[in-house]
């Protein structure tokens, strides 16, 4: 007898190294094999009805139950009869009453009310429990929890499902946490090139690691990973400008009020805690822009200042690239080889897409001439590491508040937190070379030396984990971290976006990507629900990791 | 492929070819208060010489020794109860309930899985599995079938338990 599915198929025998070998085609037309199977085999259910012949058996059974049942009494012309629960019985004078209905042989309603018929005319009594059948919604719950989990796993952390490039984690304790994507934008070759992340992380030792992972369908090649150790007072941080210059600094200050399209969203920019302030996309046009006015208490600050900003790229970006490559179909080495072959393609690459989505543009609020003039901008691809970086600030008299606008383009940017601080001077970063390298556990000087060989690169493969140890010279001395990587990456082509090849829609993507922003603004936005919804409909208030507004 | 497809669509259309009965079918919690007979598909195999079955369905009005009634609930005029000899039956499906499938679940769990990135690989194969699997469980424990019964205890689920009334022809039953 079939007690549950599992008796009847052994689904724990498909683990998903099994399954990665099944293709979707056959798992369908298995699916609907098994559904098939399914629908013959097993055993039904266990029906409740209950018929007696003599009243004396129902009875008893009446007389244990803690609620009097309805009773249907078959007579022999074939007439029913249907008493609700308040019958009753008389055994002497042989006749049961009631209140119900009376039906014919052929069902048709006789009489209805209080009822009377004698035991004698009575062919057999029927008295029924509840018919309990399976519920198709039950079942899944678990499965409900698995996916929900899988979604909040890949939104929490899209780089493990959804991949990119490098990423870098520092080791704090027993807890890892994203620090750095590395090259964000080198998806070919002839896209190397250097990048520079905060670790947000300082030291006072001899030493530090960091963790280096593959955890996309990509191949990596690492030209050079850089610990960048800046010099730093116990009372002092350093902060770096998108032109990677290094200032010291001891004093920031939290904004006294933010606004975004009128409402306030201050409390998502005071901490650095990736409780964020996010906005979703524009569905009429992705290139739609918004802004954010910041207004800062600026009495203590009269000297070189800039505003900090942690920030990070939405999914936005992963989409066109992913989008891009599924439009080129089978022809995707063709149109890379092109790449690296034609610069004017590279830039159009860079520059058409990019230039319509434009950047997270700083502007500062001048009094005297009551205008908003341009400070400058942020931009680093990737949805992964949150970003730290300063834009240096015109100098302000110390009687005016300071505000700032942030330009940018919505659904695009999330901003973990903004600061005004001071700056204290200039520094320059130790650039220091990995000490140790180990791949995947093991001390492997091969891959050591790929990686300080400046004609080399280091080749990464999905699921490599690589430990970077760097020595620091001074032990007593305090340094900010920031880390420098180099490098290119081929991401893999999948399977299911064969099956989407749209050379049209590439070359509109590339050539008129603003025409391109608006049409696919709609299925941007189907995409963006499913990742946002399934996020914050089952987000626990104290793990907060952002804010989402429409 | 094109086989393939044609394949599956077969399999698919034979298997919610059930689905078309649904509507002559009360709730669960009607089960108690029904005063008429179970909903019955039969299958009868009318030459000995043929593997060929005919289907017939309705309203279980009795069974009997050698036969078993039942009436098409389908037709638009008053239906006639028909006698199927009981060595005729290849087969039956005897519906209780509407079964509480959740066919959305198949498209719904398994397109949910564009959310899981590069995992979707193993976990939509997964969903689409167990969701085909919870649906095909229930809607096979929606029903019996002759493996669960025997024809003689079908008689327990007819408008007329004891068979058809003295008195009565199968002329005068709708």
């Amino acid at each position: 007898m079939c007690k549950s599915i599992m008796e009847c198929e052994n689904i724990d025998s498909f683990t998903p190294q099994t399954i990665n070998i099944v293709t979707m085609r056959k798992v369908i037309t298995i699916s609907i094999l098994l559904l098939g199977i399914l629908n013959q085999s097993c055993k039904g259910p266990a029906v409740p009805r209950f018929q007696y012949e003599k009243a004396g058996d129902f009875i008893k059974k009446t007389n244990i139950a803690k609620e009097r049942p309805d009773l249907k009494a078959h007579l022999k012309g074939g007439d029913l009869v249907f008493l609700f629960n308040n019958w009753q019985i008389d055994t002497v004078a042989g006749f049961i009453t009631g209140e119900g209905q009376r039906f014919d042989y052929n069902r048709r309603i006789r009489k209805e009310g209080d009822l009377k018929f004698s035991m004698d005319s009575v062919l057999i009594y029927e008295m029924n429990e509840d018919l309990e059948l399976a519920d198709g919604m039950m079942a899944l719950f678990p499965l409900a929890i698995v996916n929900v989990a899988v979604t909040l796993a890949c939104i929490t952390n899209p780089k493990a499902c959804f991949g990119s490039c490098p990423t870098f984690y520092t080791e704090d304790g027993n807890v890892f946490e994203a620090k750095g994507e590395g090259f964000s934008n080198a998806i070919a070759p002839s896209l190397e090139y250097g990048d520079v992340d905060d670790l947000k992380t300082s030291t006072r030792s001899d030493n530090f690691k960091i963790i280096m992972k593959n955890e996309a369908q990509e191949t990596h090649c690492l030209k050079a990973v850089e610990l960048w150790a800046l010099p730093i007072d116990d009372d002092q941080n350093a902060l770096m400008t998108r032109d990677k210059d290094f200032f010291s600094s001891s004093s920031q200050i939290a904004p006294i009020s933010a606004y975004a399209d009128g409402k306030d969203v201050l409390n998502t920019l005071l901490e650095s805690d990736r409780n964020e302030y996010f906005s979703a996309a524009d569905a009429e046009n992705l290139a739609s822009k918004e802004e954010l006015i910041l207004e800062f208490e600026a009495s203590e600050l009269n000297q070189e200042q800039a505003l900090v900003l942690d920030f990070r790229q939405s999914l936005m970006t992963t989409y066109f690239i992913y989008s891009a490559m599924a439009y080129m179909g089978d022809e995707v080495s063709d149109v890379f080889a092109k790449i690296e072959r034609e610069k004017d393609l590279y830039s159009k690459l860079d520059n058409g897409l990019k230039s319509e989505l434009g950047e997270l543009e700083v502007y500062l609020w001048n009094e005297e001439l009551k205008e908003w003039q341009l400070q400058g901008a942020l931009y680093e691809t990737g949805p992964i590491a949150v970003n730290r970086q300063i834009v240096p600030l015109q100098k302000m008299s110390s009687s005016q508040s300071v505000k700032v606008k942030l330009l940018m383009n919505k659904g695009l940017w999330r901003l973990d937190y903004a600061a005004l601080a001071k700056l204290d001077q200039k520094i320059e970063p130790l650039k220091l070379q990995p000490s140790q390298l180990k791949k995947n556990g093991s001390a492997h000087l091969f891959a050591k030396q790929q990686l300080l060989n400046a004609d080399q690169h280091l080749i990464s493969l999905p699921g490599d984990f690589f430990e970077l140890e760097y020595d620091l010279p001074d032990a007593n001395q305090k340094y900010a971290l920031h880390l420098y990587s180099k490098g290119y990456y081929m991401e893999w082509m999948r399977n299911e976006w064969l099956g989407d090849k749209n050379l049209l829609k590439l070359n509109q993507m590339m050539n008129h990507p603003r025409r391109y922003l608006k049409r696919e603004a709609e299925a941007y936005k189907e995409y963006e629900l499913v990742m946002e919804e399934v996020f914050w409909s089952s987000q626990i208030e104290s793990k907060k990791v952002s804010s989402y507004e429409n | 492929m094109k086989t393939r497809i044609i394949i599956s669509l077969a399999l698919l259309s034979f298997l919610l070819g059930g689905c078309s009965y649904y509507k002559h079918l009360e709730d669960e919690s009607e089960f108690n208060k029904s005063t008429k007979g179970s909903f019955i598909r039969v299958w009868v195999n009318l030459d000995e010489n043929s593997f060929e079955t005919k289907e017939y369905h309705g309203e279980l009005i009795a069974v009997d020794s050698t036969q078993l009634y039942i009436i098409a609930v389908e037709t638009e005029v008053d239906s006639v109860c028909t006698a199927l000899s009981k060595s005729n039956i290849e087969s039956f499906n005897l519906y209780y309930a509407k079964p509480n499938t959740a066919f959305w679940s198949i498209p719904v769990f398994t397109g949910f899985t564009i959310t899981h990135g590069v995992f979707l690989i193993a976990t939509a194969p997964l969903n689409l599995l167990v969701t085909s699997l919870t649906q095909g469980h229930v809607l096979r424990a929606s029903r019996s079938q002759e493996s669960d019964l025997n024809l003689d205890e079908l008689a327990t689920f007819a408008r007329y338990p004891r068979g058809i009334p003295a008195g009565l022809t199968i002329e005068d039953i709708h």
